[in-house]
């Protein structure tokens, strides 16, 4: 009774209760229901992305790209897929490749173009809503771990440069030799250390540890093997490597003709890399890291390659000029290999002066007062190309006190009378030429800064200008 | 105005020489003895005859009591019948009956009258008021007052300050936190200063309570609260002073006046009532963060914006989903934080309390202890107290009244407020939920040792809670002996002495194991250890002389002249210490020797307040009051030039009110109309504010230490003209009650003229100090405050009241020696503007969020980074209102976003009494006032390592995204987190801020007085579209920074069950 009297109440206060709404709820609720999954479950929800979504779960990507760290996938639609090779599909490995070359740690967006590393290692560049040479078709979703872009093609993982060089060594003899330039090397950071020696307080490395095959290309030149940057690259058909190495055997004069050849095939691939992707086609000239013109005719180009970081040219002429391979070699005089011992109080100075002719700070030698007869100091120049030099010398005679400066250059030998002494005039700073001197042979050169008497030596530098 | 404070001197002492020939005239009249005898009234020749009924039943009421003042009486029969002599038709009869309420019958010329009386808890309009001088029934007095009779049994969680919010219209009681005895604060119709205390002045039973908090507590964003020193069931009744009569008080009754009295005994018979409970303390709702996966995510996002490569975020340790990586255990956990800070908690109170006494001297001893821990963990509250109140007869005309109360609180508690490193509910909120409270190691395995701070430089919550230790142990002492000397019949002496005497004892420490170091000037703070102790002592003093007579039966005077007298001293010492050896190492005296550093502070005051109050009604009619201070305190300036007087060299206060009321439905005109009752009432008054600080108007010196010296530097500019602030009241009102008083409505129209300010007035630069405190500024207050009570179903078995207040108010400042005050408070700014609201928030306007970088280039906005340089907004950045069109968005595009002042606040109360049933509710409201939500700034600014709220999860990732939420960026260079109204939110809510029920057992009377049982539950529901844990909360006692969440312990939910049993 009582109740039925008020039971309007009852509902009222209770309608009161539940009409009672979390402030909170409206605003966690996301607007963007794709942010409400992550990108498998967005690739799953979309019926023209269920072949990858099924490569997806075939490879395991699909609990990585569920984990809640930031993703971007590429995803190819099914059409796009049609062509993919079945060869990849049924190699588990090549599959994972394919699929992990469409997954890029954190988001991604096509506002700003980039290399990205892919979940394959590999780079794939991402500009202009391009993925490689894949056209996005759907741009920028984003989902609550990230973000995908639908592709209208794939990209499938690409060889490196560096793979290329050593898939196709029996192709291409430039590749058998560049692919050979290995070498072992100690590389602490990755030895083991077993223990502290007590006495010297160095490390004692675990054997067998630490040790690690290096390329002298790769060291010297260009890395091929990193994928995060881009290259070109130019292979020498057979012939075109024999041509220029032929060019270059007579400044390799060794007593083998192996040598020989390894010499002037170093010479010629060192200058065959270069940073950054050329269209040869487009371009009649470049120069390589060491500054020597590569001519380029693009008639010569026999094939082009697309590698994953960067491209690499087949081409059967690169007419490179022997003048240019060659450049003058400079001996800085501070730079001593060994000198006369001496006893009695000798000062050598190792000057920074200001030469005001080539308008450069400059760093010199001078031995003072050394009381010793033909007191010498000695430069050895290593891997010196057989051939004819100018050979000049920069020798400043700024009031050096009490000195007389009056010294000769012995090329090859102490006693060689290559050329004879000489006075160095006070405060003169240019080039002397001294004369000319030919190397018989590849290989280390001698010379000998000699001082007539006991007068003082001086010396900023040695140059050899090549003569052909 | 020398002229005006003459003319009041004058009118003081016309007043006092009048009140003295009354005197004289009082002595030829015989003797009226205290007499009920009927006899007496062949006294009068007119009779009334009259029939009283029970309003609920219909029923006549037998042995009600029926008199005229102390001269006639008269006993109804059987039939409810009665026949009194009274004086003549004009006057008013008293009616009471025992279990119902007191009433007074005006005869309206009427000889035969007919009424009904409610029971005793009816809200009518005869209610008792308490006022500074007496006691009267709410119709004879001209003053706009709220009187809350307290029934304080179910509800042993509320201290005398919560108790009275939405009980009383007018008065706005915010809550500070949810940690148990946090307190409140109090707006009494509006702000009435700036600088100066808003705090309504607290008497206890006649003495002054000392309210006020001294010097900051180490435990930030604590506050002790002097009002949980009185259980709530020790108080009787409580009296809200709002209008002009505040005056009485001088310069302290600018805030309007608080009258608390507690319970005494009412008869000789020994009582004992005992009262044990338990409850729970919920732990809040969580606010929705980020649990780890979506944390994580946000995670990349921000690494990458800070330019980290693919790699290098890849390469953090919390990256790596390698389960055999070392550390992978210790980032792969999904920890809800805010469960690790709060939890449920228990609370339980026992209640005793004895009265009773004889002829010659009556007792009431209560002693409380409640043990209530709130919802933050290892936090709890022990509290004690004892009040014992004594009345004695000493002689035929002397009497006297004991009060003494004791109390202990101590309490366990945890930094709050901006505290980053150690505050528990911040870090519950921000904590990167993969982690885990305790170490684990590679494979998993979990230590019993609380994890360190961790890789993001958070400490841990978990540590924060157990290791860090912040205690509270404070007592009060208070006694007031008060006697009363009858001269005469119509003279009195009064005297009233109180001591009361306070300590409060802090300690804390911070440790070094989990917890973010602090740098300091010369160190790095490893761990914090500190002490403090704060002494508070005053003396109250109080002697008046009163008067209270009728003259011919129609012309009631009452009058009091007193002087009242406060002394009161403060000290404060603290020490702080640094870097103990270890963590278990954590008193003071553990600190590294070189780092301790001491500090502290004194103030001592004192108020001289004379005071002449005079009431005087006309045939139970008209009522007129005046009252008038002359005050004097030592923190005022010794050359006052304005409504002041000097006596010697220092200067008083001069604060009059006059106060009318008339009421109409007395009137011979009004005896046929439905009108129950109407009285309209009208009050001026001037009150002031003397809560300027103890020491403003006076040069003194500080220590300062350079460089390792200590010196003295000037702290302070003398300035002798500073004066109390001034607040000039209006108020006109009117009570009704119709419908045979089912309904009863009181309407109030108030104005509050506040002027002579304290202000900080920037001083000139080549001062040396940043401001000068002077009187400069005036603020305009005007509302409107109504209540309504009815009586909708009254019969014997079932009874239903519903009672409800609203209050609208509006400040305006008229008045600034500046353009504008802007005050930096927690990453906000507040503003004081000439012609708006005070403490206005102070910041941009925003338009949503760019959906593309096209469209912000669109707009063209820019704005100015850290390093100073200009950029552009991007797509996924605020869009913010370019004010003054320059296109730079920049502090000139500030203004007014929301004010923290409620436009509406009040309460709704409802008690419905079913046989032995009662469920007794209370709902409160605030409306219209607006919110600075710093906690959701912290939780949502997406420029960190921070956890986010949920709600993040929207935020903006590519061109064409359609959001509101901005995108996460390191740092947040364009400051899209800035001051905004995104961070403000209306904070309007209604909440069933108590309701209780309780049951009483038929009980056989002579084992049992009675056994009743209480279910009672705070909070329970809140309606609001607040984001914050709670929308109530207050962090600071001033204006400033009302209605900032400063990420406050949040207010709980809360049960009870209790049982009372009285023998």
């Amino acid at each position: 009774m009582f109740l039925k009297k008020y039971n309007y109440l009852f509902i009222l206060f209770t309608t009161f209760l539940l009409g009672s709404c979390e402030p909170w709820d409206d605003r966690i609720a996301v607007t963007n229901s794709s942010l409400t999954r992550n990108a498998f479950e967005e690739i799953s929800t979309r019926s023209n992305l269920s072949k990858f979504a099924e490569l997806l779960v075939k490879t395991g990507y699909d609990k990585v790209i569920s984990a809640s760290q930031n993703f971007t996938v590429w995803v190819p639609t099914n059409d796009a897929l049609q062509s993919l090779d079945a060869a990849i599909i049924n190699d588990a490995i090549k599959l994972k490749a394919f699929v992990g070359n469409h997954i890029a740690n954190q988001a991604y967006y096509t506002k700003t173009g980039q290399r990205v590393k892919m979940l394959s290692g590999k780079y794939n560049n991402f500009f202009n809503k391009q993925l490689d040479l894949a056209k996005i078709t759907e741009a920028d979703q984003a989902v609550g771990n990230g973000v995908i872009h639908v592709l209208g093609g794939f990209v499938a993982p690409l060889q490196s440069i560096w793979e290329f060089i050593n898939a196709t060594k029996s192709e291409y003899k430039q590749n058998d030799f560049v692919s050979k330039l290995n070498y072992f090397a100690f590389n602490p950071s990755t030895a083991i250390i077993d223990s502290i020696n007590s006495s010297t307080g160095r490390p004692i490395y675990r054997p067998g540890t630490g040790i690690e095959q290096r390329n002298t290309f790769t060291d010297n030149v260009y890395d091929l093997t990193d994928e995060s940057k881009e290259y070109t690259y130019i292979v020498l058909s057979d012939a075109a490597l024999a041509a220029e190495v032929a060019k270059l055997n007579p400044y390799f004069k060794t007593s083998t003709t192996d040598s020989t050849y390894n010499q002037s095939a170093w010479k010629v691939v060192q200058d065959l890399a270069l940073p950054g992707i050329y269209k040869l086609e487009e371009v009649s000239e470049l120069f390589s890291k060491f500054n020597v013109r590569i001519p380029v005719d693009k008639s010569a180009i026999i094939k082009t390659i697309k590698l994953s970081n960067g491209v690499a040219y087949v081409m059967s002429k690169v007419d490179f000029k022997k003048e240019e391979k060659f450049k003058p070699l400079i001996v800085e005089g501070e730079e001593v290999t060994s000198r006369l011992s001496i006893t009695s109080s000798t000062a050598t100075f190792i000057r920074d002066r200001f030469n005001p002719v080539s308008n450069a700070k400059y760093r010199d030698i001078g031995v003072v007062g050394h009381g010793v007869t033909n007191y010498w100091l000695n430069y050895r120049l290593q891997g010196v190309p057989s051939m004819k030099y100018k050979v000049y010398w920069v020798a400043i005679n700024d009031n050096i006190p009490t000195a007389t400066v009056n010294q000769r250059l012995a090329m090859g030998t102490l006693a060689s009378a290559t050329f004879p002494f000489a006075a160095v005039p006070p405060n003169t700073f240019q080039e002397i030429l001294l004369g000319e001197y030919t190397t018989t042979s590849f290989g280390t050169l001698n010379m000998y800064l000699i001082a007539n008497a006991t007068n003082s030596l001086v010396l900023d530098y040695i140059k050899l200008v090549p003569v052909f | 105005m020398r002229n005006f404070t003459r003319y009041i001197l004058q009118v003081l002492s016309i007043a006092y020489c009048s009140l003295a020939s009354f005197g004289t005239v009082a002595q030829v009249i015989p003797p009226q003895n205290d007499t009920r005898d009927v006899g007496v009234s062949a006294f009068f020749q007119n009779k009334v005859a009259g029939i009283i009924t029970d309003a609920a039943t219909g029923k006549p009421l037998e042995g009600v009591r029926v008199t005229y003042k102390n001269l006639t009486a008269a006993i109804t029969d059987e039939k409810g019948k009665f026949v009194l002599a009274v004086p003549s038709y004009k006057v008013s009869i008293q009616v009471e009956g025992e279990g119902f309420q007191t009433k007074e019958v005006a005869l309206k010329g009427q000889t035969n009258i007919a009424t009904v009386l409610y029971d005793e808890n009816h809200s009518s309009p005869y209610k008792t008021v308490n006022l500074p001088t007496h006691t009267v029934s709410q119709n004879a007095t001209p003053y706009s007052v709220g009187s809350v009779q307290v029934q304080g049994w179910d509800k042993v969680l509320e201290t005398p300050d919560t108790y009275l919010q939405g009980r009383v219209s007018g008065l706005n009681v915010t809550r500070r936190s949810g940690t148990p005895n946090s307190g409140s604060s109090f707006f009494l119709r509006g702000l009435s200063s700036l600088n100066a205390s808003n705090q309504p002045l607290i008497v206890v039973d006649g003495l002054i309570y000392d309210n006020s908090h001294y010097g900051n507590s180490l435990i930030f964003n604590y506050y002790d609260n002097p009002l949980a020193n009185i259980d709530i069931r020790d108080v009787d009744n409580i009296t809200v002073l709002k209008d002009g009569a505040s005056t009485i008080y001088g310069t302290k009754g600018a805030n309007g006046v608080i009258l608390i009295t507690t319970t005494r005994a009412k008869e000789l018979a020994t009582k004992i009532d005992f009262g044990t409970y338990g409850g729970i303390n919920f732990t809040p709702k969580n606010l929705p963060m980020m649990n780890a996966y979506d944390y994580r995510t946000y995670l990349s996002d921000v690494l990458r914006s800070s330019g980290k490569s693919a790699d290098e975020i890849a390469g953090y340790p919390f990256m790596n989903d390698e389960p055999k990586f070392a550390e992978y255990y210790r980032y792969h956990y999904d920890t809800n934080w805010q469960k690790k800070v709060m939890d449920n908690h228990y609370l339980q109170n026992v209640y005793l309390k004895v009265t009773g006494g004889d002829n010659v001297a009556k007792y009431a001893l209560s002693l409380n202890y409640l043990k209530n821990q709130g919802a933050l963990n290892a936090t709890k509250l022990g509290r004690y107290n004892t009040r014992f109140n004594a009345d004695l007869n000493l002689s035929k005309r002397l009497t006297s009244s004991i009060n003494l109360s004791f109390s202990l609180n101590e309490q366990e508690l945890k930094n709050q407020g901006i505290q980053p490193t150690t505050n528990p509910v911040y870090l519950g909120l921000v904590k990167a939920p993969f982690l885990h409270s305790y170490d684990v190691s590679s494979d998993g395995i979990e230590s019993p040792d609380l994890a360190d701070r961790d890789i993001f430089n958070v400490s841990n919550p978990a540590a924060v809670i157990g290791l860090m230790q912040a205690r509270n142990q404070n007592y009060r002492f208070l006694g007031g002996v008060s006697f009363l000397y009858k001269l005469s019949n119509s003279f009195d002496l009064g005297s009233t002495i109180g001591i009361n005497f306070d300590k409060i004892k802090e300690n804390s420490f911070v440790p070094r194991k989990g917890v973010v170091s602090d740098t300091l000037s010369n160190t790095i703070a490893y761990s914090k250890l500190a002490s403090q102790t704060k002494r508070i002592y005053y003396i109250f003093n109080e002697n008046y002389v009163s008067f209270r007579r009728t003259f011919a039966h129609v012309h009631a005077f009452n009058a009091r002249l007193g002087m009242r007298y406060i002394s009161s001293k403060i000290e404060q010492d603290f020490g702080l210490g640094y870097n103990s050896a270890t963590d278990e190492l954590v008193s003071v005296g553990n600190g590294v020797g070189a780092l301790r550093r001491v500090g502290g502070n004194i103030g001592e005051s004192r108020w001289l307040n004379s005071y002449l109050s005079a009431d005087y009604g006309f045939s139970d009619k008209y009522f007129l009051a005046f009252n008038v201070a002359l005050d004097g305190s030592s923190r005022f300036g010794t050359d006052v030039l304005k409504e002041a007087v000097k006596i010697g060299n220092r200067s008083f206060a001069v604060l009059p009110s006059l106060s009318a009321a008339w009421l109409i439905s007395s009137e011979n005109f009004m005896a046929n109309s439905g009108i129950n009752f109407l009285k309209i009432r009208a009050s001026v008054g001037l009150s002031g504010n003397d809560g300027i600080g103890d020491y403003n108007a006076r040069q003194y010196y500080v220590s300062q230490n350079l460089l390792g010296m200590q010196g003295l530097v000037r702290g302070n500019f003398a300035n002798p003209n500073l004066k109390w602030e001034s607040v000039l009241k209006t108020n006109v009102g009117f009570d009704l009650s119709i419908l045979n008083e089912q309904l009863t409505f009181t309407i109030d129209a108030f104005q509050h003229d506040i002027r002579d300010m304290l202000l900080k007035e920037p001083a000139p630069v080549a001062s040396g100090l940043p401001y000068l405190h002077t009187n400069s500024g005036t603020m305009q207050t005007r509302g409107l405050e109504a209540s309504i009570n009815m009586r909708i179903l009254n019969t014997a078995t079932l009874k239903w009241d519903l009672g409800a207040n609203i209050t609208t108010v509006r400040t305006i400042v008229k008045s600034l020696p500046v353009e504008q005050i802007l005050t930096p408070f927690g990453k906000g700014t507040i503003v004081t503007k000439v012609g708006e609201a005070p403490n206005t928030f102070y910041g941009y306007v925003t338009k949503g969020v760019y959906t593309s970088d096209a469209e912000a280039t669109q707009e063209g906005l820019k704005t100015k980074l850290f390093d100073g340089t200009l950029a552009d907004f991007k797509g996924g950045d605020v869009r913010f209102v370019d004010l003054d069109n320059n296109k730079t968005i920049d502090e000139k595009d500030r203004q007014l976003i929301g004010n923290p002042t409620p436009k509406f606040y009040g309460g709704i109360t409802n008690r419905v009494t079913w046989n032995n049933w009662t469920l007794d509710a209370l709902c409160t409201f605030v409306a219209g006032n607006s919110i600075y939500n710093y906690t959701r700034s912290q939780i949502e600014s997406l420029s960190g390592f921070n956890n986010q709220s949920q709600a993040m999860n929207n935020r903006w990732r590519a061109d064409g995204h359609v959001t509101d939420v901005p995108k996460a960026t390191w740092g947040d260079p364009l400051q899209n987190g800035r001051f905004s109204d995104r961070w403000i939110e209306d904070g309007s809510y209604l909440r069933l801020r108590t309701v209780s029920l309780s049951y009483s057992w038929p009980v056989n009377k002579k084992v049992l007085k009675y056994v009743t049982a209480y279910l009672t539950g705070n909070n329970l529901l809140t309606f609001t579209n607040y984001l914050g844990y709670d929308p109530e909360f207050s962090a600071t006692n001033s204006v400033l920074g009302q209605g900032t969440d400063l990420l406050l312990e949040p207010i709980q939910k809360s049960c009870q069950l209790g049982i009372r049993i009285g023998l």
